[in-house]
């Protein structure tokens, strides 16, 4: 069924990417076992799970703002930013002296690589990456984007480098702090999938020091996984409830059902939606009687 | 938080929609999650997306119905066991003050299930000042597997149950009679006939929950019956009652076959013998057939198969 199926693996935070990699892949292609499954795993302490934002939105406008409910849009027509929200201490990322002015031998970096279909807009900004951070001390962003389709991978991949310890601690403070920076401009062109195939959405992130040395001096620190996600605007209105609940003892259906009622009207994309999903937990539906019609 | 899901398809062009799940809990829940989301199809790749998640909704509720109060079900008194009525009444009369769905309070309704179809293909009226009525079925069916596992006798619960949820969307009410163009009154059961009523607020919380708040009024009799020649003590039977049945029969249905006390010549005297059978057109049909004979009448059951 599919070509390809790229899986990512638990690793240890401290593990040599480089020198273990017989041992421990980041991405390996393997051959599917349960299609429908994708194992991920985020480094340590790079979630914020005191308010559970989400890692990673979008936004239409130069913006690192990464409000509530906001997701990553998917729009072909608008440029927008990437904006990455993280709670990460210094430590999870470089192994240099968190010391103000500390000089990294080969400079710091922090490479970020997504699906090709996340796109930098060439004309927006005539070619400049954006890079929207708290402070005018700030790393230095960088964006290479492969699409063509004879390339044997197909990427896009932003750097963002510093030189001393000072340019990283503004997103990665010694004594973690939630933080967000945006990227821009990007067009992410098309829905993700919802099977492991070309149209994931995952990004794949990886901290180094030394970044501008010789490849053999690159020491990868931290890694991350995000599990992007793309949505439009709402299609139209949906309410949803129950009709019939009763708690104490539960309606089995015997006399007169629970029922969960959906209802809404559709005023835009009316050709494209194809169903209806419903996650829930902790019930059960009814079977339909075939039989019977 | 565990997540299961299913899918229900859109019509296309997907315009506005009304869906109805019935479903069951654990007993004790009192809150539930959910998130809905909207499915695309890329028509040319057939690559499928989930283009819009709506924010999660967490439904709270604590409640337990009240089963004695309410006048639900259909207005059988002066109708017989097996009619087929014009415009049958369904009774939601609601002891409480519906409240107007709004937003995701859309639990306002008064449903009404049976495991008799009272509707067939009619058409339901007398809701449309409160907003829109949907008839659906679905099938209860239980077992005791876990503990027949461990040896008790299999048993099983089977009921093709079909019904109506009306929405309060348009305001909310306090007395109400829906009209079935054409209902039907099943024998199955005699007088006592299947169903339940129920009244639900707008958060969804079930109110009310009762059965048929009626008995059907009159069972069906036939007359001018021709009693075949027989002996004066009918020691043997001698001939054939032909009843021609004055309602539809449906499942097993119970016969009686009253003599008149008064007479001197009772028509039933014998035991443990005489048959019956079941015609349909002229055609007999599958059947079951047993008696228990009194001094003055005779109980059959058939057992339509």
């Amino acid at each position: 069924m599919f070509t390809d199926i790229y899986c990512a693996v638990l690793i240890p935070q401290d593990t040599d990417i480089v020198n273990g990699y017989g041992a421990l892949p980041l991405v390996a292609t393997t051959t599917p076992k349960n299609t429908l499954t994708i194992t991920t795993s985020n480094s340590q302490d790079w979630t914020d799970f005191v308010t559970n934002t989400k890692p990673l939105v979008s936004s239409v406008a130069a913006s690192n703002t990464n409000s509530p409910g906001d997701s990553l849009l998917q729009d072909i027509s608008n440029p927008q930013s990437l904006v990455f929200s993280w709670k990460a201490p210094f430590s999870s990322v470089s192994s240099f002296s968190a010391s103000p002015g500390t000089t990294i031998t080969n400079g710091w970096g922090i490479m970020i690589m997504m699906n090709p279909s996340i796109e930098f807009d060439m004309t927006t900004t005539s070619g400049v990456l954006q890079s929207t951070q708290q402070t005018s001390n700030t790393l230095t962003p960088n964006v290479t984007s492969v699409t063509s389709s004879t390339a044997y991978n197909q990427y896009t991949l932003i750097k963002l480098t510093g030189t001393i310890v000072d340019h990283l601690q503004h997103i990665f403070a010694v004594t973690a702090t939630k933080t967000a920076f945006g990227l821009y401009p990007f067009k992410v062109k098309p829905f993700s999938s919802i099977y492991p195939d070309n149209n994931c959405m995952d990004f794949m992130i990886a901290t180094v020091d030394g970044i501008n040395g010789p490849q053999n001096t690159m020491t990868y620190k931290g890694y991350f996984l995000i599990n992007g996600f793309t949505q439009s605007t709402s299609a139209g209105t949906i309410n949803m409830g129950f009709i019939n609940y009763q708690s104490s003892t539960a309606m089995d259906g015997s006399q007169v059902p629970t029922m969960l009622r959906i209802k809404g009207s559709v005023t835009n994309n009316q050709t494209s939606l194809d169903s209806l999903i419903v996650f829930f937990d902790t019930l059960t539906p009814y079977f339909s009687n075939k039989h019977a019609g | 938080m565990r997540l299961s899901r299913f899918e229900i398809p859109l019509l296309t062009p997907a315009t506005a929609f009304n869906v109805l799940i019935p479903v069951t809990f654990p007993n004790g829940q009192t809150s539930t999650n959910f998130y809905v989301a909207y499915q695309v199809v890329n028509t040319t790749t057939g690559f499928k997306s989930i283009a819009y998640v709506e924010p999660i909704l967490t439904v709270s509720i604590s409640q337990t119905a009240n089963t004695a109060t309410g006048s639900f079900g259909p207005t059988v008194s002066s109708n017989t066991v097996g009619e087929t009525v014009s415009n049958l009444n369904i009774k939601g009369d609601s002891p409480t003050s519906l409240i107007t769905n709004s937003g995701n309070n859309i639990g306002t309704a008064f449903s009404y299930f049976s495991e008799w179809d009272y509707f067939g293909a009619s058409t339901v009226s007398g809701f449309s000042s409160y907003g829109e009525c949907y008839i659906l079925k679905y099938l209860h069916y239980t077992t005791n597997y876990a503990s027949y596992l461990l040896g008790s006798t299999f048993t099983y619960s089977y009921k093709s149950m079909k019904g109506i949820v009306c929405h309060c969307d348009l305001s909310g009410y306090t007395t109400l009679n829906l009209v079935i163009s054409t209902g039907y009154i099943p024998s199955k059961w005699g007088i006592t006939i299947p169903g339940y009523g129920a009244i639900s607020q707008n958060t969804g919380r079930l109110l009310y929950l009762r059965s048929n708040y009626q008995n059907v009024g009159n069972t069906p009799t036939v007359s001018g019956i021709t009693f075949p020649a027989v002996g004066p003590n009918m020691v043997q039977v001698v001939g054939v009652f032909n009843i021609s049945l004055p309602v539809p029969l449906d499942e097993s249905v119970q016969l009686k076959i009253t003599g008149n006390p008064s007479s001197t010549n009772l028509p039933f005297t014998f035991s443990n013998t005489g048959t019956c059978a079941l015609y349909y057109n002229g055609v007999k049909t599958s059947a079951g057939c047993n008696f228990v004979p009194t001094p003055t009448e005779v109980v059959y059951t058939l057992t339509i198969l």
